[in-house]
């Protein structure tokens, strides 16, 4: 369903709270049919970038195109777009069926089509029987799936879902992670969801912006974050990420004492403070040899693979290192002498 | 520890019935056959009650006690809502200040505010008093208590809820009576009953506003200047007793039942 139109243009947003900007230099697109994810700490201004999109805040600065119509003035009731709220908002006073319905009123539809469009909607999000249940009477699942019935029975472009899973056990989350996936590929409308969880956005998403302080730090596809972070922060919040520190000089980290490394140069690192970074099963471990030497100061099976640390003189945080369980059967003991060693191409140069 | 909840029953019993005796001894007075609230009781009787459906000037002072109750109920509570709406969801400019500002008729005596209301209309405004005047004076006290139980009410329930009306369409005129007055309804119910009891039990006010025409309150204390008024009076007194009671209870019920419904478990 992704195709390379865009659904939605950012140009330059900025927006202000008083004294404090909370966003700047907002602007990239968000193509038709894709699951976008705008990943990032609190605070960092996604939620801030998705209530701008839903017409419920309005920028200090630059524009919006929905659907290549310019969204300035326009209202939140009057923008095709529909929101998943963090708390739900499911309204209290009406039960299930009354809210799922609550958009459609405002629409010019006859009685049976509205009627049939909450049906519709109601087993779409696999409520089947509960249509007559009051808002109080349902789950946090329950209640995250009217709120999805709720706007997606609007049939907005583009739906809004301001961390929908945050509220959910672990186990709910999961299975509601495949459940939205599906549900959107169903669906084919654009999904904008926010979220705090890398593993999540990775999960779910077509692309996906990491925000820090208000601004885009990368944008990429969940490979190409994990693959090509092109700098420090963004390595350090997708997955897990070794960092070896030195001096930057195009291809080649010097290390000082713990040598030089060759490595795939991205972004800005050259000449100055620079980091080679290291995906943890990127690295082998073996008795001797390797690139740097260690001992194990720690081990934990995982059934599937293990994970080590290895700490390794002059660096002041030990490496971690994941060893698939097909290499090794018997493993290394804790307290063992190893070699660390990875392939040339494997290892990054991150600037600061 | 038995001994100290021994002497906490003494204490709660007396307050109780420092509280509460005076009141209760008035419909055994009221049920008396004699002249004078003393002991020894003399006899039960009726006709303190029965002699109330003749009496024509107190039956025409109630009437107008109850017009102007209820009048004031509707229109301090239809004015409280949107200055409660203003006050709980918008940040404005020297908020904090207009709120005290509405709510400083709760802290002046009403008899300041008798007198100056007086003066206003009789000399500078030149207006006639009547049951008019009473009841505009009875709104100007009860806003600040309408305000109060309103925005309580309203500051209760999640802001999300009215963004997302206005996420499905709705205009902000439309999420006003799809989602923020039915939601608000308990709160209105307490404000419309808390307008009624406050104008209904005035005295201060009507005494100094109101003209030819008298209200309940005010006929009670012309009365109580004879003596053999005073088994009706008191008669009258029970009966309003028995009246705020139940519209009490009333209010507590909904008030507690409006509450079951919007907290929907957590979130």
């Amino acid at each position: 369903m992704t195709s390379d139109t865009p659904i939605i243009e950012l140009r330059d947003i900025v927006k202000r709270f008083g004294s404090l900007t909370v966003l700047r230099d907002i602007d990239f697109d968000i193509r038709q049919g894709e699951f976008f994810s705008l990943l990032g700490a609190s605070g960092c201004g996604k939620t801030t970038l998705l209530r701008i999109l839903a017409g419920i805040e309005q920028p200090s600065e630059g524009s919006l195109l929905i659907d290549g119509q310019p969204m300035a003035g326009v209202p939140a009731n009057r923008r095709p777009t529909n929101m998943v709220f963090q708390s739900y908002a499911i309204f209290p006073h009406l039960n299930v069926e009354e809210n799922i319905g609550y958009g459609l009123r405002n629409m010019r539809l006859t009685r049976p089509e509205a009627q049939a469009r909450v049906a519709e909607a109601i087993s779409l999000v696999k409520l089947d029987g509960l249509a007559t249940r009051n808002a109080h009477q349902l789950s946090g699942g329950q209640r995250q799936r009217v709120a999805l019935a709720r706007a997606l029975v609007c049939r907005p472009k583009v739906l809004l879902l301001d961390e929908p899973l945050s509220a959910l056990d672990k186990k709910l989350r999961e299975e509601m992670q495949l459940e939205l996936r599906a549900l959107q590929r169903t669906v084919g409308i654009t999904f904008v969801f926010v979220t705090h969880d890398q593993e999540e956005a990775l999960t779910l998403s077509d692309r996906i912006a990491i925000m820090a302080e208000g601004r885009v730090l990368q944008l990429d596809t969940p490979r190409g974050l994990y693959e090509g972070p092109q700098n420090r922060r963004v390595a350090e919040f997708v997955g897990t990420m070794n960092l070896i520190p030195g001096r930057a000089h195009g291809a080649v980290l010097d290390a000082g004492a713990l040598g030089r490394f060759e490595g795939t140069a991205m972004g800005s690192a050259s000449g100055g403070e620079g980091f080679l970074a290291l995906r943890p099963e990127k690295l082998r471990l073996a008795t001797g040899g390797g690139k740097l030497s260690g001992t194990v100061s720690e081990a934990a099976y995982l059934g599937d693979r293990i994970h080590y640390r290895v700490t390794v003189p002059g660096l002041a945080a030990p490496l971690a290192v994941s060893v698939n369980n097909l290499q090794d059967g018997a493993g290394f003991a804790l307290g063992a002498g190893v070699g660390v060693d990875w392939d040339a191409g494997a290892g990054l140069i991150l600037g600061p | 520890m038995a001994k100290r909840i021994d002497l906490l029953w003494i204490y709660a019993i007396l307050f109780i019935m420092f509280l509460y005796g005076p009141v209760l001894l008035m419909p055994v007075f009221a049920l008396n056959d004699g002249t004078f609230a003393t002991f020894p009781l003399k006899g039960f009787t009726l006709k303190n009650f029965s002699a109330m459906a003749a009496n024509t000037s107190m039956i025409l002072a109630f009437q107008n006690s109850l017009r102007i109750a209820v009048s004031v109920a509707v229109l301090s509570t239809a004015l409280g809502i949107p200055a409660a709406l203003a006050l709980s969801r918008f940040r404005l400019p020297g908020g904090a200040g207009v709120q005290s500002f509405m709510m400083l008729p709760l802290v002046i005596p009403s008899i300041v505010i008798a007198v100056a209301l007086l003066v206003i209309l009789l000399k500078i405004l030149g207006i006639q008093l009547s049951l008019w005047t009473v009841a505009s004076g009875h709104v100007l006290i009860c806003l600040p208590f309408c305000m109060s139980v309103l925005m309580s009410r309203l500051e209760g329930f999640d802001p999300a809820l009215e963004e997302a009306s206005g996420d499905l369409g709705c205009t902000p005129w439309q999420t006003f009576w799809r989602l923020t007055f039915p939601l608000a309804l308990p709160g209105v119910i307490s404000s419309l009953l808390m307008g009624f009891i406050i104008s209904f039990d005035e005295f201060v006010i009507s005494f100094f506003l109101s003209g030819t025409e008298t209200t309940l309150p005010v006929y009670l204390f012309s009365q109580l200047r004879f003596p053999n008024k005073l088994p009706g009076v008191l008669a009258l007194g029970s009966l309003i007793l028995v009246g705020s009671t139940v519209l009490v209870i009333a209010a507590e019920v909904i008030r507690k039942r409006g509450a079951a419904s919007s907290n929907p478990g957590d979130l």
